[in-house]
């Protein structure tokens, strides 16, 4: 065969095989297609073998679920400036993203800002459970540390002014007057309007989520690798072990005048 | 629509304009037909939604979704099964088991294969490792060079299938995992441009494995406002991609778009929104080109 491949003639063989390969039929694909709904009207019945792998893990996983990691000194809900689930969870975040960070700059994280529509449920005086923790934040949101210019900093902060809800933050002070911005202190500083900021956010909101666009194109973006729910399921679970319970406070951080 | 009749009627709707014709009639014609099952997104809801929830009440579910499986499978033994990617994260199942259940369960449904979505990387590749021994089904990104790293020769860049008498090539896109997923999470994953990726496997599947009809496996995200790549850039900058079942978007794609490609044909996108509350059905017919078909049917007559 390898023969007559090499041989002239096997050689016009070859190339008609290539020719007629070219000119071979052309083909059209057509689809029609739709979604189907999962539902008991296209699948009256659940699938007997999947439903027995399903029950090997679901017993344990309620179990883990069900677990109490803490308890809470009082209730805790989100509220407008501010809350006391806005301020627990802004703080105990930024608590730990402060032990996390290992700035190549050595300047530490100046303070915290994550989002109100985040917040999804209360926390009950009393037993916390895990699945509350999850109710609370079911996204996977992480922690990250995005560098702002002083000009998008104020961006930061005008958005404050104009936001209809309560925006979590920590180690920040403001106060808002007929939509517009006062008295901003950082820590027990006031705003200096010639340096970098740097804040502790979630992913989501550093990618702009919540029409936070301050947050684009930062001086720097820096991820610490930690979901927001594993920091609280952290700090419920270390507080507990010192004998503490979870609280919270207003502390007038935003007010409106 | 009733059920039974939605299941009859998606089989014969493509082939509209063939029907009347007996099998074996479309068959001596080079007329081949395929059923493509898809899902994406799914993030590990392997429960129902919650009788309560204000879109999906009671929707979903593992068992439910492979109950649907066997049902269309029994139909029609040859379809392909794809999931477009993100099967993990989303409830409390993943946190605890990382995986391994999702993927027991899709083995047993009969997966082909699964694109590989941004949150396969939420346990770092060691643990999408760990796991990945529990899915008998391959996972595909043509677009990620995982050869510095523990995934190396553990996801490839495309399959091929014969089924119903059509090769059908299989090649699978990843989406920039840079400032969506952390980089202690992906290591040393490479990400390479997926139009040159997909126009490179497109060619590859094309020409040496001669194949019928090829699907683009993508977790892209459907279309973007900003200049981000995605399902419907890859359709106009390809040649040859027939269909491309996509995800990440959670777009619910009902029907599915047509956008026109490089050489002027349709290229079909499906996506099934997420969390598993619906699949995607499609019923490809590949014919010989209806120009042909009429000029061949004169040469007859004649």
């Amino acid at each position: 065969m390898f023969k007559y491949l090499i041989h002239p003639i096997g050689n016009i063989f070859l190339i008609l095989i290539l020719l007629w390969g070219c000119s071979s039929p052309q083909y059209e694909v057509r689809v029609e297609g739709a979604l189907v709904a999962v539902d008991s009207l296209h699948a009256p019945e659940t699938d007997q073998l999947i439903e027995s792998v399903i029950a090997e893990y679901r017993e344990d996983l309620e179990k883990v679920m069900n677990e109490v990691l803490g308890y809470s000194a009082h209730r805790m809900e989100r509220g407008t400036p501010e809350g006391l689930l806005n301020n627990f969870v802004a703080d105990l975040v930024l608590y730990k993203g402060r032990n996390i960070y290992q700035p190549a700059d050595d300047k530490p994280i100046d303070f915290c800002l994550l989002n109100y529509g985040g917040l999804r449920t209360g926390i009950p005086e009393g037993p916390v459970t895990r699945s509350r923790i999850f109710e609370l934040m079911p996204f996977e949101n992480e922690m990250v540390v995005v560098t702002l210019t002083p000009e998008k900093t104020m961006e930061l902060f005008e958005y404050l002014a104009g936001a209809t809800v309560g925006m979590p933050v920590s180690d920040i002070q403001l106060q808002i007057e007929n939509g517009a911005v006062r008295n901003i202190r950082i820590g027990e500083v006031p705003f200096e309007p010639d340096r970098n900021y740097k804040v502790l956010t979630s992913d989501y909101l550093a990618g702009g989520g919540d029409n936070m666009t301050f947050f684009m194109e930062p001086v720097s973006l820096e991820l610490l690798g930690v979901k927001i729910r594993d920091a609280i399921i952290a700090h419920l679970i270390e507080e507990n072990q010192a004998g503490r319970q979870i609280q919270s406070k207003l502390d007038g951080r935003i007010s409106i005048e | 629509m009733n059920r039974r009749h939605f299941l009859k009627t998606i089989g014969v709707g493509a082939s509209a304009a063939l029907a009347g014709l007996p099998l074996m009639a479309l068959k001596d014609m080079g007329v081949r037909k395929i059923r493509l099952l898809h899902t994406n997104d799914t993030h590990s809801r392997i429960d129902p939604f919650p009788a309560n929830d204000p879109r999906y009440p009671g929707m979903g579910g593992y068992a439910r979704r492979a109950a649907l499986i066997k049902e269309y499978r029994e139909a029609d033994p040859g379809l392909i099964l794809l999931d477009a990617g993100d099967i993990f994260q989303g409830t409390p199942y993943y946190n605890m088991y990382g995986g391994k259940p999702e993927l027991r369960m899709m083995s047993k449904m009969g997966y082909d294969a699964a694109a590989f979505g941004n949150h396969e990387f939420d346990n770092g590749l060691d643990g999408f490792a760990n796991v990945h021994p529990h899915a008998t089904f391959p996972f595909l990104a043509a677009n990620y060079d995982f050869s510095q790293t523990i995934l190396a020769s553990k996801v490839h860049s495309h399959i091929v299938l014969r089924r119903n008498d059509l090769i059908i090539g299989v090649y699978g896109l990843g989406i920039n995992p840079e400032g969506l997923v952390s980089r202690t999470l992906y290591g040393d994953t490479v990400y390479t441009d997926p139009i040159e990726r997909a126009r490179e496997f497109e060619v590859l599947l094309k020409s040496r494995h001669r194949c019928d009809l090829i699907i683009c496996l993508s977790h892209l995200g459907y279309n973007y406002r900003d200049d981000r790549v995605s399902d419907t850039m890859v359709a106009s900058h390809t040649r040859h991609t027939d269909i491309i079942i996509g995800g990440h978007t959670h777009t619910r794609l009902d029907p599915p778009a047509q956008i026109i490609n490089e050489k002027g044909k349709t290229v079909y996108i499906g996506q099934a929104g997420s969390g598993g509350v619906y699949m995607g059905c499609m019923d490809v017919v590949v014919a010989p080109h209806s120009e042909e078909m009429f000029v061949e049917s004169n040469t007859t007559k004649i």
